[in-house]
């Protein structure tokens, strides 16, 4: 019985996996534009014999449809995302060098965002005579306001005219990873960004809390544990903020997806080196190789997240 | 009341260890920029590995590649100098150059530039085609001694010293003899030249090219200890902080700057062209009197006026820019004239017969597409609105540039918008009007038609070879002609470039004229480097 739910799960995941290559496959075929007529520039010149042969080679837009999805499949199996038109080096480098400063932003915000959000929402529910709401008219103003304008109101008020922060870039160009105080450097010009994702990610996960936590504050079995007389801390963690874990989980999931799309739009007010410049500049130069592995490896990492959370629900539901 | 003090203590919290961040970070960064003479500079986007053939086919691609690579010859805030080459002469047939080249001079690793390796790079980019200028035309090219190369041509092309010996960088036998595919040719000895910079450093994903200079370089002395190019998401508010010490700006935000105590606006010769595309394959636009009247309806000072806050030349007719000792003045000019663009669409019979305020051209209204890219909205609702007076309607359809740029390349438009560059210097750049240039894109989609006049096409070729500089000014002349009466494309406005940089660390910055390059209209040109003055501590 349970082989057979998680064997499903497996199956389910696999059939995503595949409409996702399935769309990667077919986007940058459906874009207006030969990718060719822009890499020959101003001036009308040739485009490099070579690069002409890599196209070819990788896209074979002479092949039948079909011939050229399972070409598509074998290379993606050799983990062969193709060769970038424009920065003439392998995309999975190129990918794997802005996942890294992607995850270096988004990963601590998330968790940062997270933590806090749950720690205000729950005490938000828990305060007495409803006060909790008063908070809510921020919180939600906060929501309200696109990311990209807090980022952007950030970087020109705490970054240019304040300078309290440096406003844009991941480091100091001109250092290196070997240069004393590199670690320091990075971290200064992380915290920017940083403060800016976490504060436009709490008010979601905040609102979501402080909502799960009014419920089950509701729930007859809490109010019969307060007549039982037993310590209020005690129905506090063991029957309200246990209880609204397993909805926080399913509500993290969709964070920690929402919050790499969050940081594509910060990066860009920050010239932030990560997927979402890439994806910005792979798309200004019709880079179809490099779009096309962005999309699918932004794919993979929603799916294999999904796939986590899941796994991690299924095997708590059950032991519950 | 805990609510409050759960809330306030966390700020609080946050706060201070960012403080304490910055203050660790900001001591820590100090001591290493009091001796060494750095120079930042922004830098528009990720240009790849600035190697020869893996740069960014774009011009900033060409201008950080430019730091390591030297040509025959180059140009200063002057105009023309020879830089690996010594002096040249050309024969009386026009098809042999002779470059004697500059003794003493070596490659980032030692090894003596001579003439072999001039003659490598001719044969070289005859096997591997360069992005940025083609060696077609030439036939051979032979080794005198080790300091005299002679150069021959299939045919006189008198553009070849601005053209090829200008822009071609020099690369080293010794290291390209071996790399089979230079497209994909990225190790470290990929970058070695005999230019006025060394790479020290290209982080791939933040974009930061890292420069030292070299400290033998034959031309004179570097005035920069180390370079640094990255990009900035607000290059004025970045040159405000002192992040950079010079930029490329958008024209307002160059002029605003204009009257800071630390800052000097330069304002460039403006090597663009911004200008309307026709399909020939509509009827109606395939006809000259419609294209004519189209030029007299568009109000072009007003567009620079108004759409551009002057930072423009209004356009001409000719396709040579008016700056250009190549200009013909007496070529045929459009005044802004509502009344005789009706009447040159009336001599065609392209009137409104059914009062909905659109002409009609054979039955067909004469109702188009307006392609045009998104930073070029503004021009066109001007456009849009000059035509519909003349009976002429127009859809704006807002594409991203390079869409655009692609779509007028496979003729996939009716009526398009675009500015481009490469507008200055030699005015070989109307090959892109002639119709039987060689080379066309394999993977082409003809999905239109391009003007095409025989006259044209002859005089224009004949130009390309014609050594007497009279002669050819007169071929040229009549191609002016021919295009200011035929409209193949209607110039709109020429924009003028603008920079800023920062005196108070360096000072000598110049707009090249013609561009560096081929065109480039940047101010960090390397020899500025050498000629300017640092002002820093």
């Amino acid at each position: 019985m349970r082989r057979n739910s998680v064997l499903r799960l497996i199956l389910r995941y696999i059939l995503y996996l595949l409409v996702a290559i399935l769309v990667s496959f077919a986007l940058p075929r459906l874009i207006p534009g030969n990718p060719l007529f822009l890499l020959a520039g101003d001036h009308g010149i040739d485009v490099p014999s070579n690069l002409l042969k890599q196209f070819e080679a990788y896209y074979a837009p002479d092949l039948p449809i079909v011939e050229q999805f399972f070409l598509y499949l074998r290379n993606l199996a050799k983990f062969d995302l193709g060769y970038s038109f424009y920065y003439k080096t392998p995309v999975i480098t190129r990918i794997l060098g802005a996942f890294k400063w992607t995850m270096l932003l988004s990963v601590p915000a998330l968790l940062i965002s997270t933590m806090l959000a749950i720690g205000l929402g729950v005490r938000m529910g828990l305060a007495p005579k409803g006060r909790g709401a008063s908070l809510l008219p921020p919180l939600l103003a906060i929501q309200a306001v696109p990311t990209v304008l807090i980022a952007a109101l950030g970087q020109i008020l705490l970054g240019y005219k304040l300078r309290v922060f440096p406003a844009s870039g991941a480091y100091t160009p001109g250092m290196t990873p070997h240069s004393p105080g590199y670690a320091l450097d990075v971290l200064a010009h992380l915290l920017l960004p940083l403060i800016i994702l976490i504060i436009a990610e709490i008010p979601s996960t905040a609102i979501f809390a402080y909502n799960s936590t009014l419920r089950i504050k509701q729930e007859q079995y809490v109010t019969f544990a307060k007549y039982l007389g037993i310590d209020h801390r005690d129905v506090r963690r063991e029957f309200i903020i246990k209880n609204i874990l397993p909805e926080m989980l399913g509500k993290l999931s969709i964070q920690a997806i929402m919050c790499v799309a969050g940081s594509l739009f910060v990066e860009a007010v920050f010239s932030y080196p990560g997927l979402g410049t890439l994806l910005k500049q792979a798309t200004s130069y019709r880079d179809y190789p490099l779009m096309q592995g962005i999309l699918l490896m932004s794919c993979l990492y929603g799916i294999g997240i999904n796939f986590i959370f899941e796994f991690i629900l299924h095997r708590y539901t059950r032991f519950r | 009341m805990r609510l409050h003090r759960f809330f306030s203590r966390t700020l609080i919290m946050v706060l201070v260890a960012s403080l304490m961040l910055t203050l660790v970070g900001c001591v820590d960064n100090g001591p290493h920029t009091g001796e060494e003479r750095v120079l930042k500079m922004d830098f528009s986007g990720n240009m790849g590995f600035p190697a020869m053939y893996t740069t960014a086919s774009n011009g900033p691609g060409y201008v950080v590649m430019h730091y390591m690579f030297d040509t025959l010859v180059w140009k200063d805030d002057q105009g023309e100098v020879n830089l690996l080459a010594e002096s040249y002469s050309l024969s009386d047939d026009s098809l042999v150059y002779t470059f004697k080249l500059r003794d003493g001079v070596k490659f980032h690793d030692g090894t003596p530039f001579t003439a072999e390796d001039v003659k490598f790079t001719f044969d070289y980019t005859k096997e591997h085609p360069y992005q940025w200028t083609s060696t077609s035309m030439v036939k051979e090219v032979r080794v005198v001694d080790d300091l005299t190369v002679e150069i021959e041509l299939e045919n006189p092309y008198v553009p070849f010293i601005t053209d090829v010996a200008g822009n071609l960088p020099i690369l080293p036998k010794h290291i390209f003899e071996n790399v089979e595919d230079p497209t994909t040719y990225t190790e470290e000895d990929a970058l070695i030249g005999t230019g006025p910079f060394k790479l020290e450093s290209y982080d791939p994903d933040a974009a930061v090219y890292v420069f030292v200079k070299n400290p033998d370089y034959y031309y004179g002395e570097v005035q920069v200890d180390k370079l640094i190019l990255a990009s900035y998401s607000n290059p004025k508010e970045a040159l405000l902080a002192g992040e950079i010490h010079a930029a490329s700006l958008s024209y307002p935000e160059a002029v605003s700057l204009k009257d800071h105590e630390k800052m000097t606006f330069i304002e460039g010769q403006s090597i663009q062209i911004g200008r309307l595309f026709f399909n020939f394959a509509d009827p109606a636009l395939a006809v000259k009197e419609i294209r004519q009247a189209i030029s007299y309806a568009i109000d072009r000072e007003a567009i620079v006026e108004r759409a551009l806050d002057g930072s423009a030349i209004p356009g001409t007719a000719g396709f040579v820019h008016p700056d250009s000792p190549w200009y013909n003045p007496d070529i045929r000019v459009y005044n802004y004239d509502v009344d005789k663009a009706k009447e040159l669409m009336a001599s065609v019979g392209a009137v409104d017969t059914d009062g909905d305020g659109i002409a009609e051209y054979q039955g067909q209204k004469l109702s188009y597409e307006l392609l045009v890219g998104d930073k070029h909205t503004k021009v066109s609702e001007m456009i849009v609105s000059y035509l519909q007076d003349i009976g002429i309607e127009c859809v704006v359809k807002v594409a991203e540039d390079s869409t655009v740029k692609s779509n007028i390349s496979e003729g996939k438009f009716e009526i398009a918008f675009n500015r481009h560059g490469t507008f200055g210097g030699d005015p070989k750049y109307m090959a892109c009007l002639a119709t039987n240039t060689a080379g066309a894109i394999k993977v082409s989609i003809p999905g239109g038609k391009r003007w095409q006049n025989i006259e044209f096409d002859e005089l224009f070729y004949a130009s390309l070879q014609e050594p007497n500089k009279e002669a050819r000014q007169a071929l040229l002349d009549r191609c002016q002609e021919i295009v200011a009466e035929e409209l193949p494309t209607l110039a709109i406005y020429f924009p003028v470039n603008a920079a800023v940089y920062n005196h108070t660390v360096f000072d000598g910055f110049y707009f090249t004229p013609d561009g560096i390059g081929s065109g480039i209209p940047f101010i960090y040109n390397k020899l500025c480097l050498i000629s300017g003055r640092w002002q820093g501590k």
